[in-house]
């Protein structure tokens, strides 16, 4: 009896902390089909007006694709750092490992805003403040801790076994390497670059700090709309796409990889 | 695991990651230490090279009442939210942990969704919730249930919600693994002995679990006192935090110096908090042996 009490409650009580916890995405979906251009609840309509609003507005389209272009350096550079990184790491000994492991994995365990003082004074004394460059290597530091612990997960979980074994069998290191380690480490390294796109894409706090005028990224665009106009139906549209997306790569990224079970 | 590579090769595949970190992030954090005993000058925006307190003084002593309560505020508000986080967590997590296959999955994703999603797209949903005509408001005028709006923004009560539901992410994962750790056969054990499921839970889950829930209350705590974009657009401007009191001085006013000092202190002090707490833990651990 008192089982089932104790079932029920904790079943009931876990339902609520979830909706609690996705109370604002569907609060911005209920915002974003709202016609009304200043809000207000209950809503005189349903309307999808300003999904459209969102696709054509320019300032939005721009900040969506500055977004985009930052995280896809981002992302490429960060592969290209990370993924040599991360075997190096599996495979070898070397001085201050510990140290060094520490040092890329950073930027995922300080707290932001501080980086972000010390970045914005560190480029402005370099005149690299707002500069497409300085945002992209920032964000490359975002995602290199991504990419580098999924790949190390990854190959944790490849039995290097198989490399002898297929040695052993006549291929050079070469090969097994590229049939037999680089597909088993793939999913590591395609969850640790889509991961890391989205963190780079998503990120306020570093691109407020330092991207200046010139380069507004999405997340910065809707912080500055948000801080001068006030809440903005086409911020909030946007924004339900943005979530979606996320979500539809979650899901992929669930359904091909599993990829929860990384976390 | 040594195969006997050469230090060039090791070299080669550490060098770019290596070198990021050091230019991107290393680096700017010294001289973030470094500028934080500069002068300020305000007709340019490199600062004068010194060595000196000033900053700080002016941080802790002439304007302390103004910084140190900041810096207080921002303790309490988060120390709120960490609890309440903690609190939340444990059902939600329990039942998660309970789970198995593609549920489990799925409640992970959903769980993972904010937290993926970003601080900017979450304030702007409890905005559309909490504001005077919004969703919460809107529909309790029209239950008639409150008269005038309930004011949740631009004080500590939306900030505090916001934080919340923005970290239980970071508490719910790892107490997931944590509870997901605990030997199976504990809890039968305890049952078959007689023990009610609330006492299951509380003698043996809990305390087994808690030091993984610990750390991430520890997580959610930092996360909470270093958070930007909850506090800024939550509090309407009018709640002040570490992180944008530190926006205000670095980006707005441009007082590099300060602004560093401002954000180097309470570095400082956790860095001092976390070793005499080390050195503590390892009095008491000797003295248990003994």
């Amino acid at each position: 009896m008192s089982e089932k009490v104790f079932n029920y409650s904790t079943t009931i009580l876990a339902y609520l902390v979830l909706f609690f916890l996705l109370l604002p995405i569907a609060m911005i979906i209920v915002g974003a089909v709202n016609p009304a251009p200043i809000f207000s609840f209950p809503p005189k309509g349903v309307s999808l007006v300003w999904f459209n609003t969102f696709l054509q507005s320019k300032e939005y389209q721009s900040a969506i694709r500055v977004s985009t272009v930052v995280a896809s350096y981002a992302v490429v550079i960060g592969l290209f750092a990370g993924i040599p990184a991360a075997f190096a790491l599996d495979r070898y000994q070397f001085a201050a490992k510990n140290i060094v492991h520490s040092l890329f994995l950073s930027s995922m365990m300080l707290p932001r805003v501080i980086w972000a003082i010390g970045l914005l004074q560190f480029y402005s004394n370099l005149k690299m403040l707002g500069s497409l460059i300085g945002l992209i290597l920032a964000h490359v530091m975002m995602v290199m801790p991504y990419v580098i612990r999924m790949v190390l997960a990854s190959l944790s979980f490849v039995n290097r076994d198989l490399e002898t074994a297929a040695q052993s069998l006549g291929a050079t290191p070469r090969r097994s390497f590229l049939e037999i380690t680089l597909p088993l480490v793939l999913p590591g390294i395609i969850v640790g670059a889509v991961l890391g796109f989205v963190v780079s894409f998503t990120d306020t706090v570093i691109a407020v700090f330092i991207s200046g005028v010139r380069n507004i990224t999405f997340p910065v665009r809707i912080y500055v709309q948000q801080r001068g106009q006030g809440l903005d139906p086409v911020a909030i549209a946007g924004s339900v796409i943005v979530i979606l997306v996320i979500f539809m790569i979650e899901i992929i990224g669930e359904k091909l990889f599993k990829w929860s079970r990384f976390m | 695991m040594s195969t006997g590579k050469s230090v060039w090769y090791k070299a080669i595949l550490l060098s770019p990651a290596v070198l990021i970190s050091l230019f991107v992030f290393v680096i700017p954090f010294f001289q973030l230490v470094i500028f934080s005993f500069w002068r300020y000058r305000p007709s340019s925006n490199i600062p004068e090279p010194a060595f000196s307190l000033a900053n700080y003084s002016h941080l802790l002593i002439t304007e302390g009442s103004y910084y140190l309560g900041v810096y207080w505020d921002t303790i309490r508000i988060g120390f709120i939210a960490t609890v309440i986080v903690f609190i939340v967590s444990y059902p939600l997590s329990w039942y998660i942990a309970r789970q198995k296959g593609m549920k489990k999955g799925i409640l992970i994703l959903l769980v993972m969704l904010p937290m993926i999603g970003g601080g900017m797209i979450q304030t702007l949903g409890w905005i559309v919730f909490l504001m005077p005509y919004g969703v919460l408001n809107g529909s309790l005028r029209e239950l008639g249930i409150i008269q005038s709006s309930l004011k949740l923004l631009g004080n500590d009560i939306g900030v505090i919600i916001g934080l919340v539901q923005s970290f239980i992410p970071v508490m719910v994962l790892p107490l997931v693994t944590a509870l997901g750790s605990i030997n199976p056969v504990l809890e039968p054990a305890a049952r078959s002995l007689g023990a009610g499921p609330w006492k299951v839970f509380f003698k043996i889950t809990f305390p087994l679990s808690l030091p993984g829930a610990i750390a991430g209350a520890l997580l959610v705590f930092l996360s909470n006192i270093t958070s930007f974009v909850t506090p800024l657009l939550l509090g309407l401007g009018k709640v002040q935090m570490f992180a944008t009191v530190s926006y205000t001085m670095g980006v707005e006013v441009m007082n590099y110096p300060f602004a560093s000092a401002f954000a180097f202190f309470p570095m400082v002090v956790i860095l001092v908090g976390w070793l005499g707490f080390k050195n503590i833990k390892r009095l008491i651990h000797s003295k248990a042996l003994n």
